[in-house]
């Protein structure tokens, strides 16, 4: 008798759940059809961009009122709904925001960074990915604004514009550069975190963005991007004459700054001549349109005698671009 | 004239418990499944507008994985425990989650060296666990029998190499998106992909895994007796310790495969199973793996309506919430013993 009530436990419960996951199985319901893919998107779309970078890059575009919702790490102070990461977008979020498409960035592969279940509903019609190629260096950012087939600018059928704003861009980073050419490049080490100390070797944007602020990178010969340091190695290879503490949005350091603790002591000159400096822009690891001002902010940081110049030729730039076309967005 | 045998009352009493006992646990999964179809990250109630039915088969998809991977993390529990006849025996603790992590580490690895695609998080996760599982079948063997004592200890020696190995494959893989992804996997996070293949054959496995361990409960009662007297009895050890390491490992490898690592459900369920239902197998088993089900589906529930009231937080992986409520749990229920071991 025990034995026939279980079973029939067993069996309802094995009903049940077989039930469900053939509903699943069956897939996406019927619901109605925004672009499918390989269409044209709206001419007015509603986006989604799962890429902080690209964000930022649609706002600078004039664009910014076609997002409908972000990713996880975006920018704070944007009021709009959050739906997840690339890694784990909230799909049902995206799907509720009815976007017509969904911004994402490509992989190393060339496949976008998003999860199959979001090419799965584009499949299916509810919404349309955008995978613009993968955005790790100032080239890249170019590239995204201005790529004929998968560039903002055919996205959002304005060319002309993000045209304009990697013109912008180049000014902008040669108007630093040249604020501080001819000036002694100082030997620099750029962390990440003192705790770990993980700094930035070549190969990585801020590699380039560093040369570009009049300095030189500590880890220059260290053959890979990022690297795991410690204080001995500080003292006998690196011995930077300043080190940039790439941290966005984080507070100003202080005399007795816990973040400053794992240098004290350390006999190299940019410790010895109180000589580190943190580079706290909110977009200072992000690579896109923002590049320039974290530029600035470096260039600022290894020559603070050049700051006042520095601030004037960007503005110089800012200026000559209003002139020629009022319409340019402002980064 | 008094014919009555002292074990007749006894038995429907007992049969009487179990059976309301699993009416219950069945009753709390209905209800937590209820609460999953009508609350979401994007909001609280049935879904409408333009995409309602995806919305609905987006509650429904995630609802079947919880369930699922819960189901089979409880039922790789009671056979582990009744294995290793060890009430702590979990399903990791063979060293199958740091197994999978370690073969997504591997795959993040090659991605970030050579820049190309090692495949799947799914296709790493399985073959990390299959080859973590083959080592320590082979090193716990004894004169051809699986060995109780050597089975723990190798399980919690490889889990430790393979948890070493992590760490220097994350070492060596730099910062970026390969990184987080390993890290993002090891929380226990539900999948963001629909029912693929890989899936039915997880859910394949899980099936039969617990079909095999529900025919075969009467033995692991007995099994539960003295060696000597449950060989007596007609049990082959042998046979029935590769069964239950068989059926265990499946499970728990289709649960990491499908979720990642989900920690204390494997642990708590039979735990709380054997206080409502006791110490039989079959009940418990199947008490196990209801709650199992409605405890991975409750966490994710509060899972996306945490999403739902904070957007930015994101939806936080529900093996947070397993470990948050199963520490605690476990504590609680083991505070009697506890007590009595400091008297």
């Amino acid at each position: 008798m025990a034995g026939v009530r279980h079973r029939a436990v067993v069996s309802v419960c094995a009903g049940a759940i077989a039930f469900a996951w053939l509903i699943a199985q069956a897939g996406c319901g019927s619901s109605a059809a925004p672009p499918a893919a390989g269409e044209a998107p709206a001419p007015h779309p509603r986006v989604v961009s799962l890429s902080p970078a690209l964000t930022r890059m649609v706002r600078d575009l004039g664009e910014g009122e076609h997002l409908v919702g972000i990713a996880q790490h975006d920018d704070a102070t944007l009021d709009l709904p959050v739906c997840g990461n690339f890694l784990d977008p909230d799909v049902e979020r995206i799907l509720a925001l009815e976007p017509d498409i969904v911004l994402t960035e490509t992989a190393v592969t060339g496949a976008p960074a998003v999860p199959a279940r979001l090419l799965e509903l584009e499949s299916a019609g509810a919404l349309q990915v955008v995978a613009v190629p993968q955005v790790r260096s100032i080239a890249d950012v170019k590239k995204a604004l201005t790529h004929p087939e998968h560039g903002l600018g055919v996205l959002f059928e304005a060319e002309a514009e993000a045209q304009a704003l990697s013109h912008r861009m180049d000014a902008e980073l040669l108007a630093v550069q040249q604020a501080v050419s001819g000036l002694p490049r100082p030997r620099v080490l750029m962390l990440l975190s003192t705790a770990p100390m993980a700094g930035i070797g070549p190969g990585v944007t801020h590699d380039q963005l560093l040369t570009m602020a009049g300095g030189v990178n500590a880890l220059a010969d260290a053959g890979v991007g990022y690297v795991t340091l410690d204080r001995q190695m500080l003292i006998e290879r690196v011995r930077p004459d300043v080190i940039l503490l790439i941290s966005p949005a984080a507070h100003a350091l202080t005399e007795d700054d816990t973040r400053l603790r794992p240098l004290d002591g350390l006999p190299i000159r940019a410790v010895i001549e109180h000589r580190v400096v943190l580079v706290a822009h909110p977009q200072a690891l992000l690579p896109s349109t923002s590049l320039p001002a974290v530029l600035a902010e470096m260039a600022k940081a290894l020559h603070p005698n050049r700051a006042e110049a520095i601030d004037l030729a960007l503005r110089s730039v800012g200026e000559a671009a209003h002139a020629n076309d009022p319409q340019a967005a402002s980064p | 004239m008094t014919r009555t045998e002292p074990e007749e009352p006894v038995q429907p009493r007992v049969n009487r418990r179990i059976v309301a006992g699993l009416i219950v646990f069945a009753a709390v999964l209905m209800a937590a499944a209820a609460a999953r179809l009508w609350i979401g990250s994007s909001g609280v109630g049935w879904p409408s507008g333009t995409h309602a039915g995806h919305i609905v088969t987006e509650r429904a998809r995630l609802l079947l994985f919880a369930a699922v991977v819960g189901a089979a993390l409880a039922a790789s529990g009671v056979a582990l425990q009744a294995l290793l006849r060890n009430p702590l025996a979990e399903p990791y603790i063979l060293g199958l989650s740091t197994g999978s992590g370690l073969g997504i580490a591997v795959q993040g690895f090659i991605a970030a060296q050579w820049a190309v695609y090692a495949g799947p998080n799914e296709a790493g996760a399985l073959v990390g666990a299959l080859l973590t599982l083959g080592v320590v079948y082979l090193a716990s063997r004894r004169r051809g029998v699986i060995d109780r004592l050597g089975l723990l200890l190798t399980g919690v020696v490889v889990s430790t190499l393979n948890g070493a190995l992590i760490l220097l494959l994350n070492h060596l893989t730099p910062p970026g998106m390969q990184r987080e992804n390993l890290m993002y996997w090891m929380m226990g996070v539900l999948p963001s992909r629909s029912v693929g293949w890989g899936d039915s054959v997880a859910v394949g496995i899980c099936a039969v895994g617990v079909l095999l361990l529900f025919w075969q409960a009467r033995a692991i009662d007995i099994a539960t007796l003295d060696d000597d007297e449950a060989h007596a009895l007609g049990i082959h050890h042998g046979r029935l310790r590769l069964l239950l390491l068989l059926c265990a490992s499946g499970l728990a490898a289709s649960a990491v495969v499908i979720a990642g690592p989900i920690a204390f459900v494997g642990l708590i369920c039979p735990h709380l199973a054997r206080v409502v239902l006791g110490p039989s197998h079959r009940g418990l088993l199947v008490g196990s793996v209801l709650l199992g089900a409605a405890l991975l589906v409750g966490a994710s529930v509060v899972s996306e309506w945490i999403a739902y009231l904070r957007p930015r937080a994101g939806i936080l992986p529900v093996g947070i919430f397993t470990a948050l409520v199963g520490g605690p749990a476990f504590l609680w229920m083991l505070r009697p013993k506890l007590g009595r071991g400091l008297a």
